[in-house]
């Protein structure tokens, strides 16, 4: 048959329920791969296929696919019956698997190893390849970070000794901070800025360098059910048992982080995710009841906000909730007045204290703000939360209701000292 | 899935000519709709762990033929690696002790009965004898230096193995907790008198009573705290302390259970370390594990970890915790076989490479 080749050793795995084999898979470019994972995925269709007795896949022999060298090295020919109707189930089915998924000829490059739902041997020992090779490269860089009474991991990211690791880890910028190695040794540094929000937070080596590091990856090639590597120092340094890896897949992408089943715990904080090719990709941050609930702060936060991590700065520091704000963050000057049966739709401002940007600006004791640039503020709360938000010396227009009139008030922003 | 929707049904008669017309209409439209599943492809897919674990049957389809499923008092209670032809295997020890009527059962179906016929406590682990009429197959455990990283397998006697995982850090021994009665002791004229009880622990549930003065441990005369572990040093978890107690000016002797310090279940720490499974009961004091990560259950414990040329590289000893299990790796276990076999209780004795267990009698 011109060009068509059959592939028994997928569908004999797929109608016996069982995971493609080496042998199979050798035998297969990747449409058929997947073709053949679908199979296996649907065991409902197992009973159906039986019904085929010899069961053969099609795989079009077409120019993309010759040209691969894996491809047919044992070409598997096999008595077809000709019949329209097998025909077009085949070509359906084909076409199905093509149509979802128009994979590349298997281990062609890393993206597949990364993203690969193994279904044979082969497979795992690329998966294992990657992954022993990433912790050979990453132990010696992944530190346990000791910070104001605390003890979290981090990840060396340059030769100089910056130093990625969880908000809530160091806490505060200009902190004493020390930094234990897989081997024991350590190093002593400070705490530099932190996005309480997304928990993201820097810190320095400041011993002299040359210091071991990975380099920072991208979200770009990561997606649900990819590979990832997490390591740490859970429970905190044990000399017993200097690092610490889990392997497991992401389950969910967020703008404010990555969720995986790589188990993490007390003390992991701080450390590093990576992908295949040994890369940070997330800090770990917090986790839930379930073994699936590990979430991390995606790494494009970092990068994103390289300048105000490396400078000092806190922000987004929920000052309602934990604990009160924090020096050099925003800064207005008012205190909310309590409002108990929340009976008035704004924030009623109980104090406006003397020489800030909230009397500089002209606002006054019973002012009820309604708005700040255009965003509704049912609340003290609200004020606090957009506020939060901002930044020293940023400007905003305050919509705020004085006796029965209403006015706006354009304010600067200030910094906490 | 759409596919097994479409299909599921009529058995027999469901032909080609069906499931091709299914497939062909599905097929068209996913390309009447190619930007779906083009999009659907892109944010990936988590494959249930199961699919997972399937890959890795293969490696497991003649080392799960040992493995046994323990069954006590009705109870799947954990699982036993085969070690030899007439029925000699292997099993987390804790789990068994204290039933009845233990049942073994293979992969094919067979039910045996069998018995422990000697335990390292050291390590947790026992021998346990299967009342076969037919040879079992064993395994054989290779010594194995593990890799940082590399895939172990957990198979029960099923085809897909029960987890799957990757060695999370060097082997190492793990230390037991100190061992204690459960009481505050204070110096005393006559002994050492007993400040306070900590609940849930052997004083306390041997009717021990604050005020009482303890004036004899294992019949030697006490006056320091220091005494009391000195007395308690050769004693495992378990083991019963004879102590003689004056209580209102009358003498009476006492029998203390010695136990482990537990973790408290309130503190941060000890509930993540619970949150999301079940871990072993017994999960210290072991004198070295492979960890690693897989997901077992603390009924998985007793069966073979593999790696992936199909190795058996270790036993599945404990649960111990969220993001850590235990394997006795080949090299103990093989060394342990030799003295379980010649009836050697390995008890504390043998303790060897680990720490003494018991360093203080008094409790916090």
């Amino acid at each position: 048959m011109n060009g068509w080749v059959s592939h028994p050793a997928v569908f004999y795995c797929a109608v016996r329920g069982l995971a493609l084999e080496q042998t199979a898979t050798e035998n297969l470019c990747g449409k058929c791969l997947v073709l053949g994972r679908m199979a296996v995925l649907s065991s409902k269709s197992i009973e159906l296929m039986n019904s085929f007795r010899v069961l053969s896949v099609v795989c079009p022999l077409d120019q993309v696919h010759s040209q691969e060298t894996m491809f047919m090295k044992r070409p598997v020919l096999t008595s077809y019956r000709q019949d329209p109707l097998r025909v077009l189930a085949l070509a359906g089915l084909f076409l199905l698997g093509s149509t979802l998924a128009p994979a590349p000829a298997w281990a062609q490059d890393d993206a597949d190893v990364a993203n690969v739902v193994p279904g044979s041997v082969e497979q795992l020992r690329a998966i294992q390849d990657k992954v022993t090779a990433v912790v050979e490269k990453a132990a010696p860089a992944t530190v346990c970070v000791r910070a104001g009474g605390g003890s979290g991991s981090g990840v060396i990211i340059s030769e100089d000794g910056y130093v990625l690791t969880a908000g809530h880890v160091i806490g505060e910028p200009g902190r004493r901070v020390t930094f234990v190695f897989p081997d024991g040794s350590t190093a002593r540094g400070e705490s530099l800025g932190l996005n309480v929000g997304i928990d993201s937070g820097l810190a320095k080596i400041t011993d002299e360098g040359p210091w071991p590091y990975v380099e920072m990856g991208d979200l770009e090639d990561i997606k649900v059910g990819t590979w990832v590597v997490a390591m740490g120092h859970p429970g905190g340094f044990d000399a017993q048992r200097p690092v610490v890896t889990r392997l497991g897949r992401v389950y969910r992408m967020r703008d404010n982080f990555v969720q995986t089943d790589c188990t993490i715990i007390g003390g992991d904080s701080g450390g590093p995710l990576f992908d295949l090719e040994g890369r940070v990709i997330g800090i770990h941050s917090r986790i839930s009841v379930s073994l699936r609930q590990n979430y991390h702060v995606p790494i494009t936060t970092y990068t994103e906000t390289w300048d105000r991590l490396a400078a000092g700065e806190v922000w987004n520091r929920p000052s309602a909730r934990r604990g009160g704000p924090q020096r050099g963050g925003p800064y207005i000057g008012v205190q909310g007045q309590l409002d108990r049966n929340g009976a008035v739709d704004g924030a009623t401002l109980g104090q406006v204290y003397p020489d800030t940007p909230a009397a500089q600006a002209g606002l006054q004791q019973g002012d009820i703000v309604i708005a700040i640039e255009g965003q509704k503020v049912a609340s003290f709360g609200d004020l606090a939360a957009i506020v939060g938000e901002s930044e020293p010396g940023d400007e905003l227009t305050f919509m705020i209701k004085r006796g029965e009139r209403e006015m706006e008030i354009e304010l600067t922003v200030g910094r906490r000292e | 899935m759409r596919i097994g929707m479409l299909i599921s049904g009529k058995r027999r008669f469901l032909s080609t000519y069906s499931f091709g017309f299914a497939v062909a209409a599905l097929a068209c439209l996913m390309l009447v709709c190619p930007a779906l599943g083009q999009r659907g492809q892109d944010r990936g897919r988590y494959a249930p762990d199961s699919e997972i674990r399937s890959a890795f049957s293969p490696l497991v389809d003649t080392v799960r033929q040992s493995v046994l499923t323990v069954i006590a008092d009705g109870d799947a209670r954990g699982l036993a690696t085969v070690i030899d032809r007439d029925g000699l295997a292997l099993a987390k020890a804790s789990d068994l002790i204290g039933h009845e009527e233990l049942i073994v059962k293979l992969a094919a179906g067979e039910e045996y009965p069998c018995t422990i016929i000697n335990v390292d406590r050291l390590n947790d682990l026992a021998l346990i004898q299967v009342k076969a009429d037919r040879p079992l197959i064993p395994v054989i455990f290779v010594k194995d230096q593990t890799e940082l990283g590399e895939w172990v397998v957990c198979p029960g006697p099923e085809p897909r193995p029960r987890a799957v995982g990757v060695v999370a850090t060097v082997s190492r021994g793990i230390e037991s907790p100190r061992l204690v009665l459960g009481v505050m002791l204070r110096p005393h004229p006559e002994g050492l008198r007993v400040d306070a009880l900590t609940q849930g622990y052997g004083a306390e549930q041997a009717g021990i009573r604050a005020g009482d003065v303890i004036t004899h441990v294992e019949e030697q005369k006490v006056l320091a705290v220091q005494q009391v572990a000195e007395r308690l040093n050769d004693l495992a978890s378990g083991d019963s302390v004879e102590v003689l107690v004056v209580r209102d000016g009358r003498s009476m002797k006492v029998s203390i259970e010695l136990q482990q310090v537990r973790p408290d279940p309130r503190s941060r720490s000890e509930r993540m370390n619970r949150m999301g499974g079940e871990v072993s009961q017994r999960n210290t004091g072991f004198q070295s594990v492979i960890q690693h990560d897989a997901e077992i259950d603390p009924e998985d414990c007793g069966g073979p970890l593999v790696n992936l040329d199909g190795e058996v590289i270790g036993l599945n000893i404990a649960r111990a915790g969220r993001i850590s299990s235990y394997a006795l790796p080949s090299e103990l276990v093989l060394r342990r076989i030799v003295e379980l076999k010649a009836g050697i209780d390995a008890g504390p004795d043998a303790a060897g490479d680990i720490e003494g267990p018991v360093q203080e009698a008094a409790s916090d």
